[in-house]
């Protein structure tokens, strides 16, 4: 299929396929336009992988003749939006996170077994980083622009930061002033 | 006289026999009719008005071939000439027939018809994908985010091709078994949440799997510009390891440890071995 796909860019360019290059490249549209000329409309909702210039109620024997390499335009679009985005390296980040998540296996019995000030700071970070990350990768993934436009993903995940903000300052006033969280959590077990 | 009349009596009596078979041959057919039940999702994109329905059809599994494939290709050619699929090669390598039957994603072609008469079977389209027709989705999306990661041999020293051979070790070649066997069929992409969710930036386990075969090929020579279009946090970053890609591979991949072997790589941890041989020794 994947063939067939890279073939369907040579057809386009050849145009051995004239409905199917008037169709751009859907190849199953053309069942419809047999039978239904305004195809366009039917195909409304879809997302458009390339911009479409034409109107929804355009008949198709006035539709504009299709543009040549529409195939590779899709992917150099792609692998530009993708090089916009690598500006933005993910790698590092991902690599401390896994590294916090592997010191906490350690960080974590080491806090009860060694309980101080230090410690207790120490486990504080950690574990409001770790879980700030996930937290965070799931307002990512789920409160996306596509659903909810551009304004709420970023408000979301301003509150994650506020949220994960607020718990490592509370976190730190609680070590300094109090107990701490190590010798809380064993007075807390004691009840 | 007698024996003449015995003889007829005899001729009834296999008259009588021949008839009694030949009921019981109808009955039996009959009764042996093995109807299985299929709930089919249809969509007509003709009628954008009518919402997608599902539709039930009975195949009478004594007069037809054991998979899921043979059934739909029953039901089109004998009972609803509408309903639509894409198949092909009908041995599991082409990928067209890839769809949800049952809740799992699979090629129709090699999936066996599950015998229980009581439950009927429910063929969906493959999940989260923009439906065409019944049961074809749109693809273009995934075959753009395959063109992207560039799937062929980039070289340095490329001067004309064709004429010599790349060398590549045995234990190099191997290192693309489990990789080059995909079929780009989509299972595993359209079975990933992340993919559901933010298919359009994130590339999806079927197409990381492919980038990986070709960052880890011996004879490739663009790794560090695949591995750089990677680096953004939603190409590869996305995958959470949910590891549905690995569970529905149809054909037995695990396209989670590839993606893993990415990270492995992006994040300095793993380095990409120099190759065995002298790649170019034949280009001159």
């Amino acid at each position: 299929m994947a063939f067939n796909f890279l073939l369907r860019g040579v057809s386009m360019k050849l145009k051995v396929c004239p409905l199917q290059s008037l169709t751009k490249g859907h190849l199953l549209k053309c069942s419809s336009v047999a039978s239904n000329n305004q195809f366009h409309h039917t195909f409304a909702f879809q997302l458009p992988l390339y911009p479409q210039k034409r109107t929804p109620e355009q008949n198709i024997l006035c539709v504009t003749p299709p543009q040549p390499h529409i195939m590779m335009q899709n992917a150099k679009q792609l692998s530009l939006s993708a090089k916009q985005m690598a500006q933005h390296d993910h790698t590092k980040l991902w690599t401390a996170e896994k590294a916090v998540s592997a010191s906490l296996l350690g960080i974590v019995p080491a806090a009860f077994l060694v309980p101080s000030q230090f410690m207790d700071y120490l486990l504080a970070i950690t574990i409001v980083m770790h879980n700030h990350w996930g937290i965070e990768a799931v307002v990512l993934d789920y409160v996306r622009p596509s659903i909810f436009g551009n304004v709420i993903p970023k408000i979301a995940l301003g509150t994650v930061y506020a949220l994960s903000i607020a718990t490592l300052a509370g976190l730190f006033f609680f070590i300094t002033n109090d107990v701490g969280i190590v010798h809380a959590i064993k007075q807390f077990w004691k009840l | 006289m007698a024996k003449e009349f015995c003889l007829l009596r005899g001729c009834m009596g296999i008259f009588v026999q021949v008839r009694k078979v030949h009921v019981s041959a109808v009955v039996a057919s009959e009764a042996g009719q093995r109807l299985k039940k299929f709930d089919i999702y249809r969509w007509n994109p003709d009628k954008p008005e009518e919402k997608p329905q599902m539709q039930q059809y009975s195949v009478d599994l004594n007069t037809c071939g054991p998979m899921i494939l043979d059934a739909l290709i029953k039901i089109k050619n004998e009972v609803d000439p509408t309903l639509t699929f894409r198949r092909s090669c009908r041995e599991g390598i082409c990928g067209s027939c890839a769809m949800n039957i049952g809740g799992v994603n699979t090629l129709a072609c090699i999936s066996k018809i599950d015998t229980n008469l009581s439950k009927s079977s429910k063929i969906y389209p493959l999940p989260h994908m923009y439906v065409i027709k019944d049961l074809v989705p749109d693809m273009n999306n995934f075959y753009t985010q395959y063109h992207s990661i560039q799937p062929w041999l980039q070289r340095k020293d490329e001067k004309k091709t064709g004429n010599r051979q790349y060398l590549q070790s045995i234990d190099d070649r191997k290192k693309l078994d489990g990789l080059y066997e995909c079929i780009l069929c989509a299972c595993c992409s359209t079975s990933c949440p992340s993919y559901w969710w933010n298919g359009d930036k994130y590339l999806g386990p079927a197409v990381l799997m492919q980038a990986y075969r070709w960052i880890i090929d011996s004879r490739d020579e663009a790794t560090e510009a695949r591995l750089g279009k990677l680096k953004d946090p939603f190409s590869v970053y996305r995958c959470h390891t949910i590891m549905n890609c690995t569970r529905t591979c149809p054909k037995g991949l695990n396209p989670g440890k590839a993606i893993a072997e990415i990270k492995k790589l992006l994040s300095g941890i793993a380095k990409k071995d120099a190759p065995d041989l002298n790649t170019a020794a034949l280009q001159n």
